[in-house]
């Protein structure tokens, strides 16, 4: 007879069979984990579940820049690499998601590092390589940050429209927050609100367009 | 089957990961359904239909483990879900279990009941279709 999982943390039932429970935000990732751990059957298809509707937001966001279809590769290689090899993940490392994200992050860089032949001769090619690099330095990510933000700081030079920038993806909309950090100073209540949206229409179409001209190298 | 979050989305996110796992060969049904479904000479909504599903249902049983050998109706029974029809896919799963070990491939390896104990192959590197 098929088992039934119940959540563990709240006690949810899991009527349809999927195993994750939608009422509780934290315990679906962690306990989709174990399941892949304990080998059941379902578990990629429960982690898979679990674990996309939050890591896609947070790449979406940190990565807008980069076109919709390198974000969803590296979603997927993320995910399969911790269904491949659920152990890649130790708990008391650090949270899954993070690691998730720093995998997806790698994968990110990978496919820039393509497009743009920063630097080819490193460029690591496959899952087989990310997962190595995943077991011998899960957790250093500075070599991505590091690359993503020389990248951002190519697109927006201005430091103070990269701080715009966070903002948006943020999906902040307070005029006072961005007249702060673009330093729009004291300026009339409707004209401050209408050089805020000069300024952020200046950023987003930057961005867009570089999102564009990364398209264009895809396609 | 009408799922939470079932959007367009998601839907083509979760094809996205059926067609990256299929690509890098990762140990998941998507890999042995793939392959049937290219000897038969099937498309992937045909062989949907073949089990009462839709090429959606079909990519939820494709991100499943194989089932194992000690428990395999139980499994299937699991892995269908209500996506598809279990009897079905059990006959298919079978099947493909059968011809796998006639041709000594390594189709639809059935896996040993139990927790995981590592990767028995790592998947080589995604290439786009």
């Amino acid at each position: 007879m098929p088992h039934v999982r119940k959540c563990p943390k709240c006690g949810t039932p899991n009527q349809n069979l999927r195993s994750v429970c939608y009422r509780c935000g934290e315990c679906d990732l962690t306990a989709s984990h174990q399941a892949l751990l304990g080998g059941e059957p379902t578990a990629p298809r429960e982690f898979a579940d679990a674990a996309r509707p939050r890591l896609y937001p947070i790449l979406r966001k940190r990565h807008a820049f980069i076109p919709r279809e390198i974000v969803e590769d590296s979603l997927h290689d993320a995910l399969l690499a911790i269904i491949v090899s659920p152990d890649l993940y130790q708990p008391d490392r650090g949270s899954l998601l993070n690691l998730l994200v720093r995998i997806a992050e790698r994968r990110i860089v990978d496919a820039l590092r393509k497009l743009e032949r920063w630097s080819p001769e490193i460029a690591s090619g496959g899952l087989v390589e990310l997962e190595e690099i995943e077991a011998n330095h899960p957790y250093e990510s500075a070599l991505t940050g590091a690359e993503l933000e020389a990248l951002l700081a190519e697109i927006l030079p201005d430091s103070k429209d990269r701080q715009a920038w966070e903002l948006v993806c943020e999906g902040r909309t307070s005029v006072d927050e961005f007249a702060a950090v673009l330093g729009l100073g004291e300026l009339p209540p409707a004209q401050l609100k209408a050089e805020v949206k000069r300024h952020r229409d200046r950023i987003v179409a930057k961005v867009r367009r570089r999102r564009e001209e990364f398209r264009r190298h895809l396609l | 089957m009408n799922l939470p979050g079932s959007t367009a989305r998601h839907r083509r996110l979760i094809a996205g990961l059926v067609q990256r796992a299929i690509d890098s060969g990762a140990s998941l049904l998507a890999t042995d359904l793939d392959r049937y479904a290219a000897a038969e000479g099937l498309s992937w909504e045909q062989l949907a239909r073949s089990l009462r599903g839709t090429p959606d249902d079909l990519n939820q049983v494709a991100l499943c483990r194989p089932p194992s050998a000690e428990r395999f109706i139980d499994d299937v029974q699991v892995i269908a879900g209500g996506y598809v029809d279990a009897d079905r896919l059990l006959i298919l799963l079978r099947q493909i279990q059968v011809l796998g070990a006639f041709s000594g491939s390594r189709s639809l390896r059935l896996r040993a009941a139990g927790p995981y104990h590592g990767a028995a192959s790592a998947p080589s590197a995604p290439a786009r279709r």
